[in-house]
């Protein structure tokens, strides 16, 4: 069950795999947490450092590490080019830039990437079966769990089917392009696409049925909570507090 | 159409997050199990989709098809949707774990709306030019609603936004006219060809 070979890490072999997925998660909502509240620019690039170790840790290689944050980079970029304009004295004749509200964006740019990075590193390492496993021990909805599994489990055979018809697509002369024609060709692939996963979800339904399907997933393999997780919990926990104390003080 | 973490506003982020777990839940309990594989595949389906990249200018452009998903699946919008983001934020970093909730709304929420003003109307028609129309309309609307949310989430979190906002709304206007055409096909081509996946009891629903 790999969701797709190019995107998602998750025969990752850094350190943080040998910590339980729940572990995991909840360290990654609680330290995206304290990123939010906190406003002391010391302090978020505190955790900033810590959230690069983490992701140090994680053993993601940097070129899927670039890939994963190239949306914050180019969000960054609008907010260092859009967040000026709206200082006061910024005017549009004389296209005057005012420096006055970069270190806002500055600010906003390290809080957004430093979210990212415990996602990434901490959940986004998470093998994705894995992940919906974990989701259900933490008493996530159950059928929201079973849509998210099968999500993974049939991306890579939906994306292939794009792919042939596309590929179809391409040897009966299509060539992508704002045209009407084309606009019309890429409407009818997505139709046919919904056509194909709808029919493919009743010989599912009906497969499973056969197996005794009900409405539920049973686990048979759980979670082990070691001595570890404990540790790494505890740190965790040790870090935010003191953190939030700092940032209390005035 | 992504808002990143630490941007918007405490208050908007809680208001956001509690409306988006809203319609999750809504939208779960509407799926019964009989219903789940078709309502899960096709939502994969929708995830697999928005990976088609439209040339527009130099630029590539990747549909959202909020629109569609709202015509084919109503309510279950919101729990694709969230999918679809948990799997984007890993794998290409849109937005973290803190702005799950508003993005979901942002784009789950249009999609609904389209399917409420619109699935009537596309199930009685009877022309195929107004299929069509009807589906151009729910395209749209699923972009121009989720626009309208992304300025309206941006602006209440404070007035440096404001530029910002509006550069993002613009900008997103060209997306509006090619994923309202092409959900207009997609929804004609699925009236002439399996008018039943939009009907109200699916024959595959009630095995």
């Amino acid at each position: 069950m790999r969701p797709s070979d190019w995107a998602y890490p998750y025969d990752s072999s850094g350190l943080l795999q040998w910590f339980d997925p729940r572990t995991r998660i909840i360290s990654a909502v609680v330290l995206t947490l304290t990123a939010l509240i906190i406003e002391k620019p010391q302090l978020l690039l505190a955790l900033m450092i810590s959230a690069t170790v983490l992701i140090v840790l994680s053993g993601l290689s940097i070129r899927q590490l670039l890939y994963r944050m190239s949306a914050i980079i180019i969000f960054f970029v609008l907010l260092l080019i859009f967040l000026p304009m709206t200082a006061p004295d910024f005017t549009m004749r004389s296209l005057q830039y005012t420096t006055a509200l970069i270190p806002e964006a500055l600010r906003i740019g390290l809080k957004a990437s430093t979210v990212m990075l415990f996602a990434i590193g901490l959940v986004g390492t998470i093998e994705p079966v894995s992940l919906g496993h974990a989701m259900t021990h933490l008493r996530m909805p159950e059928k929201l769990v079973q849509m998210y599994l099968f999500t993974i489990r049939y991306f890579d055979i939906f994306r292939r089917e794009m792919q042939l018809l596309h590929t179809a697509m391409l040897a009966r002369g299509f060539r992508p392009s704002l045209r009407i024609c084309a606009i019309r060709s890429y409407g009818q692939l997505i139709g046919m696409l919904i056509i194909r996963s709808l029919d493919r979800s009743e010989r599912v339904l009906f497969a499973m049925k056969c197996r005794g399907y009900h409405g539920k997933f049973y686990l048979f393999h759980h979670f082990h909570f070691h001595r570890r997780d404990a540790v790494f919990m505890t740190l965790v926990m040790c870090a935010v507090t003191g953190i939030i104390i700092l940032e209390m003080k005035p | 159409m992504h808002i990143a973490d630490g941007v918007v506003s405490m208050p908007v982020l809680v208001t956001g997050t509690l409306f988006a777990g809203v319609g999750v839940a809504a939208g779960l309990r509407a799926i019964t199990p009989e219903r789940l594989p078709a309502a899960a595949l096709v939502s994969a389906m929708f995830f697999v989709a928005s990976l088609i990249h439209v040339p527009i200018g130099p630029a590539k452009l990747h549909l959202v098809l909020n629109g569609l998903a709202g015509l084919i699946l109503g309510s279950a919008v919101f729990p694709a949707i969230l999918i679809a983001l948990l799997l984007q934020a890993f794998m290409f970093g849109y937005g973290g774990l803190s702005v799950l909730g508003l993005n979901t709304l942002i784009m789950a929420l249009p999609g609904y709306f389209g399917y409420v003003l619109f699935i009537h109307q596309l199930r009685k028609t009877e022309r195929r030019s107004k299929a069509l129309l009807i589906g151009f309309s729910a395209g749209a609307c699923g972009i121009f609603v989720a626009s309208l949310l992304l300025f309206s989430a941006l602006v209440l979190s404070g007035e440096r936004y404001n530029v910002l906002a509006s550069a993002l709304f613009v900008s997103h206007l060209p997306l509006l006219l090619i994923e309202a055409l092409v959900t207009g096909v997609a929804a004609r081509f699925l009236w002439q060809i399996k008018p039943e996946i939009l009907m109200e009891s699916r024959p595959h629903e009630t095995v």
